[in-house]
């Protein structure tokens, strides 16, 4: 096909790059001023650290605690994202295919959710909880951020699984399969790439999320990174340049995470081809 | 079918719900139920909440090692939890506790309208029964005005450890260079400004990025002009805010900024850059509270000798001696506490003589009178603490007195001004403000 | 069809799940919230039934009409930044070129870094005496265009837009690169035999086929900008003098900082109401039908 350098190409790295750049630089930023001392951060913001201060990070991980952090987010995150994808993509795709009365109220239902802000529900939930006595458990964080992922999860993955062609599951059904293993030995592989994009987002989300855990959880040994740390974004915390370190320490899972999954989306967009 | 049955389930959630607002019990140390003297096996397990992060690390740190110590030594069976919040994150966790009925054994709190909820809602214990039954705790402190802004329908509901004021922070080499000395009168503040300024240095840093330092500069030159008498009447609702006095402050507050005496950029200043700014020897005087002492006194700071004290003068005599300032570190228990003596027990601990020499060591001012050793004591400190004799009256920050809105709106209003707006039309905004809040 | 897709216990067993916790951990806390917007309570010790007293203040609230104001701003901010950038993009990196896959990943990291960092690097960038954009003003030769841009209250809002377009462009490109890379490539290979141009083959086959994820960004996006709070809250609180207040922030400010919990769930429910509003209206707008391959 046409190889050659048009105009148009020219344009589009131009912009591709120039954006690239605007993103790629807060994080340099970010790197670079995680090895300053907070006086050179002040005096010279923009340029590189004139000695470099290796034990921001050292203070960010044992101040903030960073090892139990990341393990308790490790282990609120994986869970939440793991039930809200697997319970919310079941929902997404009730609501999409199979045929009942109410399906188009529960879509509803999950829709208002989007338009709901946590914090407006979370002193009830807070007493729920206490009823329930869950307070200061995972549980208590991984429920909250479950159901608080539903919405968009669903309302993603109910947009995907409603184009989906029908001859698909006529013909699992026809082969004897029942509505579980159709949903997951033909559904779920097709519909891929959009899970991914759900999971990616709901990690994001619940990964930064500060929220729920400050409420719910009290033990210091329970708290997810974001929480810990808060003991550096305060404001009038004095230690910017050891919140950097911390900041920067969060970041890392999730570009690792993102670089993973890319790949599966990569995976994903193979599969729907095999269809089309 | 089933759809009946989660509307069922709901519906009996919600009802319980509504109704457990109001009693559910705590979630923590359910098993415990021992009284004061019996001998229950079981430990009971209290939480002690308090601040930390930035500037309240060290005060946290304190409070590990007397729980630390109240564990090792106390007789009741008890055992103490420290969970320790940052600022913001403290203030919405402390009103949900609240509002569940869930509230920390223990915890640190502020005075007056932050208070004044969570006494009237019935959670917090009154401290001064158990302070008045014991005479020897009641006889460590002198002067029981301190218990003034924790008092609420004349009982006691927190116990302060120090005080706290808001003082100008000066430069006294930068001073002595351009010949001028610490004002005592408020023109006398206004020529130490003029001469800062004509000497190009900044005059004065009041970092508003954070409102509140420009409030609690707005509340202090008003605090000069109508004296206590026009703090007694607003808090009283005897006067609003459309009066004079405060009018007069704004136009104060107005003259500053006009003049040119503080810094290019104050309004989006934060305090940390402001410090910075001044430990640099940029700017003659910042306005601060003494808490923030720990800004200062870094040993390596080459104006560590340099640094000195006073108080913002009254523009009127009759006013001299009304300073912004309250007590801190305060603790009070909750009403449903398990174990309310230990509780208690571990508040009295606060007022004895580890705690307070680190309190001192850190350069607060007690409101105690036990004997500490001031050997050790910081020289800055030291320093600090010769302007507390001048003060005579503690007006608390508005934003503590006016807690539900209003006092939040002051330090807005104040920070309007100093950005260019009408003093007048300001306070006219701040009483509309006033009258539509009431309602909310 | 057939049978299996509709009996009682498959659909049980996919929609129960899910909808109970819903229910349970989300509806019922806002269903109760809606309860509270009909009280004047600070959920201790003042309770008083007050009817649609709260509504009333709040359309005389004028911090909370700012609030709106600021919202739909940001709205309008976040639509043109994540669906005609988003989608230039998302087509530009869908076709196999060059460093696609770095370029997706890049575009992706801001939306990955948590409030407090973009917060206090955005507080840098802003800064009135070093801050980038200062900075770079002065290097144009546009002093006269320099603010401290946070902290003025006709400057901070126009600011914060900026950051949160930049911040999701990533966020909802991948949304649509990934409904993109659902079109069968055969499509495009028979556009292309056909002399198809580039951008025909974006106009007449990419955005008719994933109409109907446009249309779900646009709910995201609509929804997201009406709820925002997150940034907002960790660089400005709102301020200065409730500048750069939104509905969120004003929320959560008069219910945890000043104890109006009653006043706070009313601003909740009329977002709640504005939102479902939203959703009604493009839903309306866009219609779009199942789409089969």
């Amino acid at each position: 096909m046409r190889k050659k350098t048009d105009l148009g190409t020219v344009i589009k790295y131009i912009s591709l790059s120039v954006f690239a750049v605007c993103c790629l630089y807060p994080i340099v930023w970010l790197f670079l001023n995680s090895f300053k001392d907070n006086k050179d951060l002040f005096a010279n913001p923009w340029g590189l650290p004139v000695t470099y201060h290796f034990d921001n990070y050292i203070r960010a991980i044992t101040k903030g605690s960073i090892g139990q952090s990341f393990v308790n987010s490790i282990i609120i995150t994986v869970a939440a994202v793991f039930i809200a994808v697997l319970l919310g993509s079941m929902v997404s795709y009730g609501i999409a295919r199979l045929r009942f009365k109410y399906s188009l109220f529960v879509k509803s239902l999950f829709l208002i959710g989007l338009s709901i802000p946590a914090y407006a529900a979370i002193v009830p939930l807070f007493s729920m909880f206490n009823g329930m006595k869950l307070l200061d458990s995972y549980t208590s964080v991984i429920i909250a951020q479950v159901v608080f992922a539903f919405p968009i999860t669903v309302f993603i993955l109910e947009g995907f699984f409603s184009t989906l062609p029908a001859e698909l599951e006529e013909a699992a059904v026809m082969d004897g399969c029942t509505a579980i293993g159709t949903y997951f030995k033909i559904i779920t592989p097709v519909a891929k790439p959009s899970i991914v994009t759900v999971a990616v987002i709901d990690f994001i989300n619940i990964w930064n999320d500060l929220l729920f855990p400050q409420i719910f959880l009290s033990s210091e040994k329970k708290m997810p990174l974001p929480v810990a740390l808060t003991s550096f974004a305060d404001l009038d915390s004095v230690d910017y340049t050891g919140m950097l370190a911390a900041v920067v320490l969060t970041i890392i899972p999730t570009v690792f995470v993102y670089m993973i999954l890319h790949d599966k989306i990569m995976d994903g967009m193979t599969a729907g081809a095999v269809k089309g | 079918m089933k759809k009946k049955m989660t509307v069922l389930a709901a519906t009996m959630l919600m009802g319980a719900l509504l109704a457990g607002c109001g009693n559910s019990a705590s979630g923590r140390g359910t098993e415990a139920v021992g009284e004061a003297g019996t001998k229950s096996e079981k430990k009971i397990t209290m939480s002690v909440a308090c601040l930390t992060g930035g500037n309240n690390e060290a005060y946290a740190k304190l409070i590990e090692t007397e729980i630390n110590e109240f564990n090792k030594t106390n007789q009741y069976n008890v055992e103490l939890v420290q969970e320790a919040y940052s600022n913001e994150q403290y203030k919405t966790k402390i009103t949900t506790l609240m509002a569940s009925n869930a509230q920390p054994d223990i915890f640190f709190t502020f005075e007056a309208g932050f208070l004044k909820p969570f006494v009237e809602g019935g959670k917090i214990y009154s401290i001064g029964d158990a302070i008045g039954a014991d005479e020897e705790w009641s006889s460590r402190f002198n002067d029981k005005s301190v218990f003034g802004p924790v008092t609420f329908d004349g009982k006691i509901y927190a116990v302060p450890n120090t005080r706290q004021v808001v003082v100008v922070t000066y430069n006294k080499k930068l001073f002595e260079e351009i010949g001028v000395k610490a004002p005592t009168t408020y023109d006398e503040f206004l020529a130490v400004c003029e001469a800062l300024k004509n000497n190009g240095k900044t005059a004065l840093i009041v970092p508003c990025q954070e409102a509140w330092y420009a409030g609690q500069l707005l509340q202090q030159i008003a605090n000069g002009i109508g004296g206590s008498k026009l703090y007694e009447e607003t808090r009283a609702g005897e006067t609003d805010w459309k009066d004079g006095r405060y009018v007069q402050a704004g136009e104060r507050l107005t003259e500053l900024v006009q003049k040119g005496y503080l810094p290019e950029g104050f309004l989006g200043m934060t305090p940390n850059e402001g410090f910075e700014k001044f430990n640099n020897g940029e700017a003659g005087m910042i306005m601060n509270l003494t808490s923030a002492i720990t800004m200062f006194n870094n040993k390596d700071n080459p104006l560590y000798n340099d640094i000195d004290f006073f108080v913002l003068p009254a523009k009127e005599e009759q006013a001299i001696g009304v300073n912004v300032g309250s007590t801190g570190q305060m603790y009070a228990v909750s009403s449903k506490a398990e174990h309310v003596e230990a509780a208690c027990a571990f508040v009295k601990q606060l007022s004895e003589i580890r705690y307070q020499q680190e309190l001192v060591n850190l350069g607060q001012v007690l409101v105690t009178n036990v004997k500490v050793d001031r050997d050790n004591v910081d020289a800055m400190a030291l320093r600090m603490q010769k302007v507390f004799p001048e003060v005579k009256i503690y007006t608390p920050w508005f934003d503590r007195i006016f807690a539900t809105g209003e006092g939040t709106e002051f330090n807005n209003i104040a920070v309007a001004i100093m950005a260019g707006g009408s003093p007048e039309e300001q306070f006219a905004n701040l009483q509309q403000f006033a009258d539509d809040n009431a309602e909310r | 069809m057939n049978k299996v897709l509709e009996e009682k216990k498959t659909v049980a067993i996919f929609v129960l799940p899910a909808l109970t916790l819903y229910i349970l951990f989300v509806l019922i806390p806002i269903i109760y919230s809606i309860f509270l917007s009909f009280y004047q309570t600070d959920l201790m010790n003042k309770q008083k039934f007050i009817g649609l007293k709260n509504y009333i203040n709040l359309m005389n609230d004028k911090f909370f009409i700012k609030a709106v104001k600021n919202n739909l701003l940001l709205v309008v901010g976040s639509l043109i930044a994540h669906l005609p950038l988003a989608l230039f993009f998302g087509n530009a990196l869908f076709k196999k070129i060059w460093g696609s896959k770095f370029f997706q990943s890049v575009f992706f990291l801001p939306s990955v870094i948590c409030g407090a960092g973009v917060g206090l690097l955005f507080n840098m960038v802003y800064n009135s005496q070093f801050g980038l954009v200062n900075s770079l003003l002065d290097f144009l030769h546009l002093s006269g265009w320099k603010h401290a841009w946070l902290s003025e209250e006709k400057t901070v809002m126009l600011a914060l837009i900026v950051v949160v377009m930049w911040k999701f462009v990533g966020y909802h490109m991948i949304i649509q690169l990934a409904a993109m890379k659902a079109i069968p490539q055969s499509l495009f290979e028979s556009a292309r035999i056909d002399g198809a141009s580039n951008s025909q083959q974006f106009f007449h086959i990419t955005l008719p086929l994933i109409r109907h994820v446009i249309k779900i960004d646009i709910i995201l996006i609509i929804t997201g900008s009406l709820k925002y709070f997150d940034l907002i809250w960790s660089m400005t609180k709102g301020g200065p003098n409730h500048a750069s207040e939104v509905m969120a922030t004003y929320m959560y400010y008069q219910g945890f900082r000043t104890l109006k919990f009653g006043y706070a769930s009313a601003i909740g429910a009329i977002m709640l109401a504005m939102s479902m509003f939203i959703i009604w209206l493009v839903n309306h707008i866009i219609k779009t039908e199942k789409i089969e391959f």
